[in-house]
């Protein structure tokens, strides 16, 4: 007797199907039908949809702030028609049908009620209406008229016993302390995704005759009303037209229609070339400095051409004639063994360079060439320019250079007429660059603005002597702040 | 299945066979070859390929819906039976105390909770 009722309450070995019937009918209970009923809720009651996702300071947020299994509670709560089924079911039809997009992470909240607590909860309530009934108020007070010291007494007793049940049940139903749970919070946005790829999805099994269900006439009668009516069937995208023009320019047009792969580089067009090379340079190192002479000639050989260049290792040490090519910076995905050095014809009157406080004259030439710096859109070019013409005043606090070569300027300076010396002596190590009792205190200027032709870039130098001479000034400073562009003279 | 005997002789292979492989006999995954995946002429991040068997999509999906994980290898089998055991024996002992009967109809509601 005994070894049987032992074997009955033995944990059995056998497969379970249990767990498995019951997943499965969850996963039945959610059909096509039942997903547009949803549907058509969520479109008929979007704002209270909204509403439902508030963060801990119940606000109203698009942040991921919920947990996929709140929603149902939550929809509720907000009078949503949401039935038991679903609200077992919807955190588990949005991950599966809608695939809805979650992140996890932990956040504080109250575990759910225990059996003890639920029961705790309705002995209480039951107890509550019994009393109610039993102390039904009418002639009430003429009955306690009527009571002797003893049923008094008794009564007396009753009602504390009562207080103390009471308190004992409101203890035992008190919920827990909230404990730090794993979240898979989501938000209205993606709620919403997985809404319309649910949608997808089911239209397309009807389309397909892999579902009989096909009476989305609610659902679209409150997706139209929405004003968000379901896209019917996939747009072909146009069709994408063959990319044939490749320049304005007839020539390289033809040369670049005959390219059939990405390796070639044809031959540019002769009309194109504007540039040609030093492939061979010898001097005697007596007579070194002298080379800059050639360069005339050799611009004068190719009267078409704007630019030489010349390529050189870059362990090769910089000889007299490189003195005067600008270094063109390499990019980043450039493997070139060499380093590129350029001229343009027009340096060749560098020796003509004359440096003047700007004149009204000037301000055009100064803005074609503040407009063309390629950091133009960082500039505020028409400020720049404001500061250039106030400059001009004798009021102003800045002084304005222009560098010319014959009649076009080349470059532009703004300094200021005084600094703040006493602060960049108590914030930076001036004296350590300078001799502070060397300088006049009105040797000291800033380099508010500067731009120079890139073809003179190499005349910087000359350039700021000329500055510092015509306005009496011995030191220069330059300030820096987090969004200043580093002219390349430093 | 027929009765309460056949149900206790199930194990897991004879489960697999007799009811999963038989259920899903008529549902196919197209599952495209390794090839497919490997031609750069079909690179594309939206791409999703399921590499699933039939039973482990069916029971992956079940587990969105409460299926325990590794359910098949006996997670989540019986759970809290000696729980359940012990509230029947309990409840078998008090329906001989009240003198049996149809959960003691002579009780109110009330104290059947108090109980």
């Amino acid at each position: 007797m005994q070894a049987a009722k032992d074997a009955q309450n033995k944990k059995p070995e056998h497969f379970d199907l249990e767990p498995f019937k019951k997943a499965f009918k969850s996963f039945i209970t959610i059909s096509a039908e039942f997903r547009s009923q949803l549907r058509t809720h969520f479109a008929q009651k979007q704002d209270d949809l909204i509403n439902c996702f508030r963060d801990e300071h119940e606000e109203n947020s698009f942040k991921r702030c919920i947990d996929i299994r709140e929603i149902a509670p939550r929809l509720k709560t907000n009078g949503f028609p949401i039935d038991q089924q679903m609200e077992e079911n919807l955190g588990a039809l949005l991950l599966c049908f809608g695939d809805i997009a979650f992140e996890s992470g932990y956040g504080e909240r109250v575990p759910p009620e225990t059996d003890e607590q639920r029961k705790a909860k309705m002995l209480l309530e039951m107890r509550r209406a019994d009393r109610a009934k039993q102390g039904d108020g009418k002639g009430d007070k003429k009955l306690q008229k009527q009571l002797t010291t003893e049923e008094l007494e008794k009564k007396k007793k009753e009602d504390d016993d009562w207080k103390k049940e009471e308190e004992k049940l409101m203890n035992q139903m008190k919920p827990d302390k909230p404990m730090k749970v794993l979240l898979n919070l989501t938000s209205i946005h993606d709620l919403l995704n997985s809404v319309d790829d649910m949608a997808t999805y089911d239209r397309m099994l009807t389309e397909l005759a892999m579902t009989e269900f096909e009476q989305f006439d609610d659902e679209d009668r409150a997706l139209a009303a929405l004003g968000k009516p379901f896209d019917k069937g996939q747009q072909l995208l146009p069709e994408l037209e063959e990319h044939r023009k490749y320049s304005d320019d007839g020539q390289i047009q033809s040369i670049c229609e005959q390219i059939n792969d990405l390796v070639t580089i044809p031959d540019p067009p002769e009309s194109a070339k504007n540039a040609f090379a030093i492939t061979l340079f010898c001097m005697e190192a007596a007579v070194d400095s002298r080379s800059i002479d050639f360069l005339k000639y050799a611009f004068n050989l190719f009267p078409d051409r704007d630019y030489l260049i010349i390529t050189q290792p870059h362990t090769v040490p910089e000889n007299a004639l490189l003195s005067k090519f600008t270094l063109v910076p390499k990019t980043m995905n450039n493997t070139f063994a060499h380093v590129l050095y350029l001229i343009h014809r027009d340096y060749l009157l560098e020796q003509d360079i004359e440096v003047t406080r700007t004149t009204p004259e000037d301000y055009k030439q100064i803005s074609e060439l503040l407009f063309s710096n390629p950091t133009v859109t960082f500039d505020s070019p028409e400020l720049t320019m404001g500061m250039f013409k106030q400059a001009t005043s004798a009021d102003s606090p800045w002084i304005a250079f222009s560098a010319r070569v014959e009649d076009s300027v080349v470059a532009a300076f703004l300094i200021s007429k005084d600094v703040n010396l006493e602060y960049y002596v108590s914030h930076f190590h001036v004296q350590d660059q300078i001799l502070m009792g060397e300088h006049d205190r009105k040797g000291h200027s800033r380099l508010v603005y500067s731009i120079i032709n890139p073809i003179f870039e190499k005349s910087t130098r000359f350039l700021m002597k000329e500055l510092l001479r015509l306005s009496d000034k011995t030191s220069l400073y330059f300030e820096i702040q987090t969004k200043t562009v580093i002219p390349t003279i430093f | 299945m027929n009765n309460e005997e056949e149900y206790k002789k199930l194990e897991k292979a004879n489960t697999c066979e007799e009811y999963f492989d038989k259920w899903l006999e008529d549902f196919e995954i197209a599952n495209p070859t390794g090839e497919y995946f490997l031609d750069p002429e079909n690179a594309d991040s939206s791409l999703v390929c399921n590499i699933q068997t039939k039973l482990e999509f069916l029971l992956h999906t079940l587990e969105i819906f409460g299926l325990p994980v590794d359910y098949i290898n006996g997670a989540g089998h019986h759970l809290n039976w000696n729980e359940k055991a012990k509230a029947n024996q309990q409840r078998g002992k008090k329906k001989k105390a009240t003198g049996g009967g149809k959960g003691g109809k002579g009780m109110t509601k009330l104290e059947r909770m108090q109980q």
